[in-house]
């Protein structure tokens, strides 16, 4: 499933961040969507936080079922991702903008989205989900008891000076929660290694994929060593008289007692 | 020429490349943990980040790498603390890639980009557990002990742990915080 972009053949050229963003955001809640249970999904996202100090977390209490929607139409706009969570309480309507390596896509100033909304693009999409504009709903409005839009984003840290601009760049007043989550915060949850078949080798590949786009959590300190040594019987400096001068001589052991990092001795010099 | 010196210079590449993403990884930790603690990074200088890119020869040769952090609510009369991280693959205080976490109180009226740009030009706060006995993790003294190194800093705290000692990103939050904690408790006292 996800072959093509574990050995790299993806490739750049045209639109490259626009694809791998896109590509991300198909692997991830593709197989997020094929789950039996949301508990995965829930789990991502209750490490969200919000984007207002204080303000209600993403997911409170139980959820029965979560339905999966791609490029929902919002207005003018696309939304990456439309999750519709049901509980007790009803529906709560979660829209998803997928960030890989480029910030918000906001409308210029000559853009004719502008007149149909906030040229900024997390505004745009709270304005238009509070309002149920979307021109054919997976929902029905009546259901639903809570809204809220989602960044998801390549961050370590929260990006709160492009949140605290979004906030504060709506037009309308509609009841909408914003949060932020990092795609890194998947990775913990996803098995290691090969996975035993099935859906859990498909999400230990995915866990494969968020690490090769350096998308995953720190998992302990590793100390590698190059395959190659120098041969422990051999001198390491042999006459070279009659024979070509790299003939025999490899590569010295690393790191471990050479100066390979060798280096300034002050920063930033 | 010896036969298989291109796989050898492939392997070698993978090894870095190897270390570097684990760098990355544990760099981003810190800013996790600490953008969870409410500190912001004020320094850029000297990251190792995404976007840096690691097959440039110079990229090779780096073998520390650090940065500052500030409380992300500044009361206005200037910072009252701040926290330095620092990696080192070939640390002089030690056999084995470490990492340094620093607290200290700046001198009054200091800023941030003031303290950016003095981190920057300075030696490696690592330097200063090297001063002392060998093996030695920890260290504090005032300015006129570290003038080389921070003189914005009235005080100043060190700690090292090896990085074997970080076994997930969890531990690497709760075992910094921790020490966060330990010293501002100290400076309240």
């Amino acid at each position: 499933m996800f072959a093509a972009e574990l050995h790299g053949k993806l490739g750049d050229g045209t639109n490259a961040g626009d694809r791998m963003e896109d590509v991300l955001t198909s692997n991830v809640f593709g197989l997020l969507r094929c789950l039996e249970s949301p508990d995965l999904l829930v789990t991502w996202l209750k490490q969200s936080r919000p984007a207002v100090d204080g303000a209600s977390l993403l997911v409170e209490g139980p959820v029965h079922s979560a339905d999966i929607h791609f490029w929902q139409r919002v207005r003018a706009r696309e939304v990456d991702v439309l999750v519709l969570l049901r509980g007790p309480q009803g529906l709560h309507l979660i829209g998803i903008e997928c960030k890989y390596e480029s910030g918000k896509s906001n409308a210029s100033r000559d853009d004719s989205l502008e007149s149909a909304g906030s040229s900024d693009q997390l505004s745009y999409y709270m304005d238009a989900l509070g309002a149920d504009a979307l021109p054919s709903r997976p929902y029905r409005p009546e259901e639903v008891h809570r809204r809220s839009l989602l960044y998801l984003t390549g961050h370590a840290a929260m990006p709160r000076d492009a949140l605290e601009v979004s906030l504060g760049s709506r037009r309308e007043r509609s009841a909408i929660d914003l949060h932020w989550l990092a795609w890194r915060e998947l990775a913990p949850h996803l098995p290691q290694g090969s996975g035993s078949g099935g859906m859990s080798c498909l999400l230990a590949q995915l866990r494969q994929v968020l690490d090769r786009r350096g998308l995953a959590t720190f998992t302990g300190w590793k100390d590698t060593e190059p395959q190659w040594r120098r041969p422990s019987q051999a001198q390491f400096f042999h006459p070279t008289r009659g024979r070509p001068f790299f003939a025999g001589m490899t590569a010295p052991d690393l790191p471990s007692n050479t100066t390979f990092w060798r280096g300034p001795s002050r920063r930033g010099t | 020429m010896e036969e298989n010196l291109g796989r050898k210079i492939y392997e070698a590449s993978c090894f870095i490349n190897d270390i570097y993403k684990q760098v990355q990884a544990l760099l981003l930790a810190c800013d996790a943990a600490f953008d969870r603690a409410g500190l912001v990074p004020i320094s850029n200088e000297v990251e190792l980040h995404r976007a840096r890119n690691i097959y440039e020869a110079g990229a090779w040769s780096q073998r520390a790498v650090g940065r500052i952090y500030v409380p992300r609510r500044l009361d206005g009369e200037g910072i009252n603390a701040f926290v330095a991280v620092e990696v080192h693959l070939r640390p002089k205080s030690a056999t084995q890639a470490v990492l340094v976490l620093a607290y200290a109180e700046p001198s009054e009226g200091a800023t941030p980009p003031e303290l950016a740009r003095e981190y920057r030009d300075g030696d490696w706060l690592e330097d200063l557990l090297s001063k002392g006995a060998p093996g030695q993790t920890e260290w504090r003294g005032g300015r006129a002990a570290h003038d080389k190194h921070l003189s914005l800093a009235d005080e100043l705290k060190l700690k090292s742990w090896s990085l074997t000692a970080f076994t997930d990103e969890s531990a690497v939050e709760q075992v910094l915080v921790a020490k966060l904690r330990e010293w501002a408790t100290q400076k309240l006292k």
